[in-house]
């Protein structure tokens, strides 16, 4: 059985718990995340390979009020960036955050998740931006914890990605 | 072969066979041919025997080669261990300081590390001394050895083992993930993966908060019953949870088993890749880690202090019993002297068991303290403090009565005339009153008694004839009394005749010549 530790980050207010709270069952409670600053979840997954758990470490979002602590990423097998669809802002936040890890803890594999598709109106982010990042690399997934479209499918693109990086 | 001509590369050609030599030629062909190898060869060779060029031309490979080396197989290691041991060796001999300076970083801040772990141990072992010393608890494990008369020292540790290791958590450190959990049969068990990495991250964030500096580690998380001790290796983290009051010794148990599985498992810890059934085998020594002997101790303990609890109550009821018990005795007491004749009770007090009693009392009332005994209440125990006065009750009026005719009747003397036994006529009359009146009191008072009739006689005379005299005039006093109505049975006549031996001088005295009263009472 393999284990791994991975991490959610991103802006506040992005969705990350809404995100996990989609894939996994809880035995904390979320004001763990204004106190310790992280909350931490299990998912198990069963793979070609055999059966991986993912350790959800989901961070607190960063802000002035609540840099992310980079110290609870030692150790992650990889992370997900979560950004918000609405607003543009989240996305360089993402892009700031991914630069910061990789410069602390190198590079690891990751998914970028563009959260809240389902809010098409309030919908904010260019194709046009969102196919430069593509072009970049970056494996981008668009997410909505409400519908809870495109979860599943982050998660499991993280795990293959770790398993990949295994072999 | 001389041709001094023929020689060297570019020259002319010589007579005689029209081109030179052919050595000559073969030589300028050879030179033609080979010639720019030949300078390198010439180089090369120069730069394999000249020392300086070919350490030069090492340096430039020799990092490349060593991390080559290392990758495919441990013989430059072994080659160079030695070397390294002899270089630590010199460099000691030669500047001991170059050392120690280097390695102060690391090895300062353990020995710091491990004198203050020692120091703490000893402060915490000297404020268990002291709080059990002089706690509450500290004083029941007193009395505890006292009762027994086992020694303070074994109670205490019989007491201080009340606990239980139920959970052993082994952690990675680099990742927070859960290597190997075991819990004790009753423990209660959330999902140890994610207590595990909430630990970590609780770890991460005090380090974070409160000491980034120096990098200390949080080692104790306490709450209500539970301890949770976290011995901190170099690749590994063993969290335990203790209930109860766990003795130091735990701790340097714990250490001890993440030392041995560190050492056993430092491969499997550097190459963690996630892959967690690698680490199946630390199984047993975890299992010695889960110790304690709660349990068996509470049910115990609950037993001590219900035979308490029963034994207080019971003492509490038998006080309460003893009690109740002497105050309805003293109060039957109360009312029995109150309700004896010749006693008016005005108050009575009561001190810690001891009583006050205060009233009036006919001296020819029963005394109080003699009905002590009767009531179970120790005399000790009680005071009185009586005023005297006369009650009119009619036994006493009587007791009283018939004392006040004794003494008259005793004051009386019937006097005769010389060897006579005649009783003047009437002379006995008040007498005879008095008797009969005497004999109402006394049956109203409760008395028994008979009246003597002592005949008497002066000196002179016989001695027979003065006892017959004296017994004549007895009986003729008894006869006049009966004749006047006094019952028989209540009279008894006696002589008392007066020897003259006895008066030493034989004159006649009308004074002795008489007969008196005098009243037996049994």
């Amino acid at each position: 059985m393999i284990q791994k530790k991975i991490c959610m980050v991103g802006a506040y207010g992005v969705g990350k718990t809404s995100l996990v709270k989609r894939f996994v069952e809880s035995i904390f409670d979320e004001r763990y995340h204004t106190t310790v600053g992280v909350k931490i979840d299990k998912k198990r997954l069963q793979m070609e390979d055999g059966e991986l758990t993912l350790v959800l470490w989901d961070l607190a979002g960063d802000d002035e009020l609540e840099p992310l602590r980079l110290s609870y990423l030692r150790g992650a097998s990889g992370y997900i960036l979560v950004a918000d669809g609405c607003r543009e802002s989240t996305l360089d936040i993402a892009g700031d955050l991914h630069s910061r890890i990789a410069g602390v803890h190198g590079a690891l594999p990751f998914v970028l998740a563009v959260n809240k598709m389902d809010l098409e109106a309030e919908w904010r982010i260019s194709e046009d931006r969102l196919a430069r990042v593509t072009a970049l690399g970056w494996p981008l997934i668009r997410t909505s914890a409400k519908t809870g479209a495109g979860v599943d499918q982050t998660f499991s693109t993280l795990a293959s990605l770790l398993l990949q990086d295994l072999k | 072969m001389t041709d001094p001509s023929g020689s060297g590369p570019g020259a002319a050609p010589s007579k005689g066979n029209g081109a030179g030599s052919p050595d000559t030629r073969y030589a300028e062909l050879r030179r033609l041919l080979v010639g720019p190898e030949e300078a390198q060869l010439r180089q090369l060779q120069q730069r394999l025997d000249d020392p300086v060029l070919h350490a030069e031309d090492v340096s430039r490979i020799i990092a490349e080669a060593v991390e080559l080396r290392r990758g495919r197989d441990t013989r430059l290691r072994r080659a160079l261990l030695p070397v390294v041991e002899d270089a630590i060796r010199l460099s000691v001999q030669r500047d001991p300081s170059v050392l120690s300076g280097a390695l102060f970083p690391i090895i300062g801040g353990a020995i710091r590390k491990a004198v203050s772990g020692a120091l703490k141990g000893m402060i915490e072992s000297l404020n268990q001394t002291l709080e059990q010393s002089f706690s509450l608890r500290g004083f029941q494990w007193r009395f505890e050895a006292l009762r027994t008369g086992r020694s303070f020292g074994e109670i205490l540790l019989l007491r201080s083992q009340l606990y239980q290791v139920e959970q052993v958590f082994l952690i990675h450190k680099q990742t927070g993930l859960l290597l190997h959990h075991l819990s004790s049969r009753d423990a209660v068990v959330k999902d140890a993966d994610l207590v595990s990495g909430m630990l970590t991250a609780i770890q991460d964030f005090v380090r974070d908060s409160f000491s980034p500096a120096t990098g200390e580690d949080l080692e104790v998380m306490q709450v209500g019953e539970f301890n949770l001790w976290i011995q901190h290796g170099s690749r590994a983290l063993l969290a335990c949870l203790v209930r109860g009051v766990p003795p130091r010794e735990l701790r340097r148990i714990f250490q001890l088993s993440l030392t041995r599985i560190e050492d056993q498992f430092w491969r499997q810890l550097d190459e963690f890749d996630g892959n967690v059934s690698t680490f199946a085998p630390v199984q047993p020594i975890l299992e010695a880690c889960l110790l304690g002997k709660l349990g068996e101790r509470p049910r115990q303990r609950h037993t001590g202090r219900w035979i308490l609890a029963g034994a207080a109550c019971l003492l509490a009821l038998f006080l309460a019993f003893t009690a109740a018990s002497r105050q309805r005795r003293w109060n039957a007491y109360l009312r029995r002297v109150a309700s004896e004749p010749g006693i008016v009770v005005t108050s009575s007090e009561s001190h810690w068991g001891s009583y006050l009693v205060t009233g009036l009392r006919d001296p020819l009332a029963t005394d109080p303290s003699q009905l002590l005994a009767d009531a179970g209440i120790p005399p000790e125990k009680v005071a009185f403090h009586w005023e005297p006065y006369q009650s009119l009750q009619p036994r006493f009026l009587s007791i009283r009565r018939y004392q006040a005719i004794k003494d008259w009747i005793e004051s009386q003397s019937v006097f005769f005339e010389l060897s006579s036994s005649y009783v003047g006529d009437g002379l006995l009359r008040p007498v005879a009153r008095k008797l009969l009146e005497l004999d109402q009191a006394a049956e109203i008072a409760g008395k028994r008694y008979r009246v003597r009739i002592e005949g008497r006689t002066d000196p002179p005379g016989t001695v027979s004839r003065n006892r017959s005299l004296a017994q004549e005039r007895a009986g003729a006093v008894l006869s006049e009394l009966v004749r006047q109505g006094v019952p028989p049975a209540r009279l008894v006549a006696s002589a008392i005749p007066r020897s003259p031996a006895e008066s030493g001088a034989e004159t006649a005295n009308s004074w002795e010549r008489r007969v008196s009263f005098h009243l037996l009472e049994p």
